[in-house]
């Protein structure tokens, strides 16, 4: 029996005034994806700030401090 | 190898412009040079192929038999009497433990699909991801998988790492997919080995003007950008951000050293094409091994920016990029860096950097292998590294260092732990792990 056929007979459990609706991840999934963040993202509308490149920067320096005791 | 070969079917599967060169091959050993010194070792060796992996999907499977399933779920009751449920959290096991040879032929059937075993181990991999199974989505996968130039263990995985990251299904991107998955460059190692080769070249007999001048173009621009905190924090914080530009995490189009690297590659294509007849079989092989790492550097830097370039700002997305670092000891490394996060509007728009996940993964000969997470909540932040026992104590010893250089870049540690390292998992886990989104699992709608 599948995931999807064992949720189903959970459900059926409740009498059958319930009206049931399933989705699962073997049905059509309507994935939306933003396009418009995406076009805006690879006009560079959406910028790196700085400050995580200082992050990245002291993490480097922290393996290099290790690397070198 | 001889040059009808290259010519013809390419080096190591890899297709270049045929060129008719009429000449019988001449039988070599085959040798493999490798650019370790400012001479080429040219010991004849045996170039072994490395042995598949067998299928590994039912192993999957089975792993995860032992785990507890737990679900936590959101229940929202409406004025109308609709009830939503909603299931949020999922332990691993629960997903698809219960997905048997019989469910996945119903399943194949239900889209009017042939029972083989090709769709049956394609069918399992995109669970095993979290892709809806679909006509559409087995022929993207299926289409991805034709456009793989090689025949590798990890194809099933690029191809549906393509299709999670939505990635465009082309040949170029394929192959560059693919170099990642297979051949798990190392940036790090490979500008390493750039050095090694310039100076190879330019003692050449053989040297070529235009290919020696792009060469030491192209090393010169990578020395510049390696990562080296000797010289700075400064220079360190620049180097990262260039790195970035060329894997297009800062969409631009491609960095100088890309340009520079497409350049040479295209000469290069055109050297190995009109080598002469008396080149010494060593030389030859040294030319084609600068071809060959020239191709991975240039698809490796192309695999990120195609990751990158996929950012979209929904769901479970990274950024990802590889940053060459140089060491005291003189030894090159290559961190892994991934970057969870969304995109805000507003006057801060771009990354959001009130919440934000940052791994690191990096293999030293000393430190072994150490990976890390960084978690940013506003200007908290949260850390966690997983090392080996000796590297523990070293990170306990020195954290105090890390903590004051975040505060200097206005964050305070608000946690710290250290794991210890208990199994290594390979690139391809590493790369894909995290695109398991649970709340995508499974809802219900109930209408009382």
């Amino acid at each position: 029996m599948s995931q999807y056929d064992e949720r189903s007979d959970l459900v059926k459990g409740n009498n059958n005034r319930n009206k049931i609706k399933l989705t699962s991840l073997f049905e059509e999934e309507n994935k939306e994806v933003n396009l418009d963040k995406l076009r805006l993202r690879k006009e560079g509308q959406y910028k790196i700030p700085k400050e995580l490149y200082g992050i990245i920067a002291e993490i480097l320096t922290f393996i290099h401090q290790l690397d070198g005791e | 190898m001889g040059i009808d070969k290259i010519a013809g079917a390419g080096i190591a599967g890899r297709s270049f412009a045929p060129t008719q060169i009429e000449r019988e091959p001449v039988p070599v050993a085959q040798r493999r040079v490798t650019f370790t010194g400012s001479r080429i070792r040219g010991e004849p060796q045996v170039v072994k192929e490395k042995p598949p992996k067998p299928e590994d999907l039912a192993k999957k499977l089975i792993q995860r038999k032992d785990e507890i399933p737990t679900g936590r779920f959101q229940i929202k009751a409406g004025p109308d009497g609709k009830v939503s449920i909603k299931l949020l959290n999922i332990s691993p096991s629960i997903n698809f433990q219960r997905v048997s040879m019989n469910d996945l032929m119903g399943l194949l059937g239900k889209l009017n699909l042939p029972l083989s075993g090709e769709n049956m181990s394609l069918a399992k991999e995109l669970l095993l991801f979290n892709l809806s199974l679909t006509k559409e989505t087995m022929q993207d996968v299926k289409m991805a998988l034709s456009f793989l130039p090689r025949r590798t263990a990890d194809d099933l995985s690029a191809a549906v790492f393509m299709k999670l990251k939505g990635i465009n299904i082309t040949p170029e991107n394929a192959k560059s997919i693919q170099t990642l998955f297979a051949d798990k460059p190392q940036l790090g190692e490979q500008m390493a080995k750039l050095g090694k080769m310039l100076n190879y070249f330019s003692n050449s007999r053989l040297s070529d003007a235009v290919i020696n001048s792009l060469l030491s173009q192209l090393v010169g621009l990578a020395g510049e950008m390696m990562a080296k905190p000797q010289k700075g924090k400064k220079k360190l914080r620049e180097n990262v951000q260039e790195w970035a530009g060329e894997v297009e995490m800062e969409s631009k189009e491609g960095g100088k050293l890309r340009g520079t690297l497409g350049k040479l590659k295209s000469k290069m294509e055109n050297k190995l094409a009109a080598l002469p007849e008396w080149i010494e079989p060593d030389e030859e092989s040294a030319w084609e091994e600068a071809y060959i790492l020239l191709d991975e550097l240039y698809d490796n830097l192309e695999a990120q920016a195609l990751i990158n370039k996929s950012i979209s700002g929904e769901g479970e997305e990274f950024y990802y990029i590889q940053l060459p670092l140089s060491l005291r000891g003189g030894e090159t490394v290559t961190v892994h860096i991934k970057i969870y996060t969304d995109l805000v509007e507003g006057y801060k728009k771009g990354i959001n950097m009130d919440n934000l996940t940052m791994e690191f993964s990096v293999e030293t000969e000393r430190l072994g292998r150490l990976d890390g997470r960084v978690e940013l909540c506003g200007r908290k932040v949260s850390l966690e590294f997983i090392a080996q026992e000796r590297t523990r104590r070293l990170i306990e010893n020195k954290f105090k260092l890390l903590e004051k250089a975040l505060e200097g870049v206005g964050y305070r540690v608000n946690s710290f732990k250290i794991r210890a390292l208990q199994t290594e998992e390979d690139f391809s886990s590493y790369l894909i792990k995290k695109e398991f989104s649970p709340d995508k699992l499974a809802s219900v709608d109930v209408t009382i």
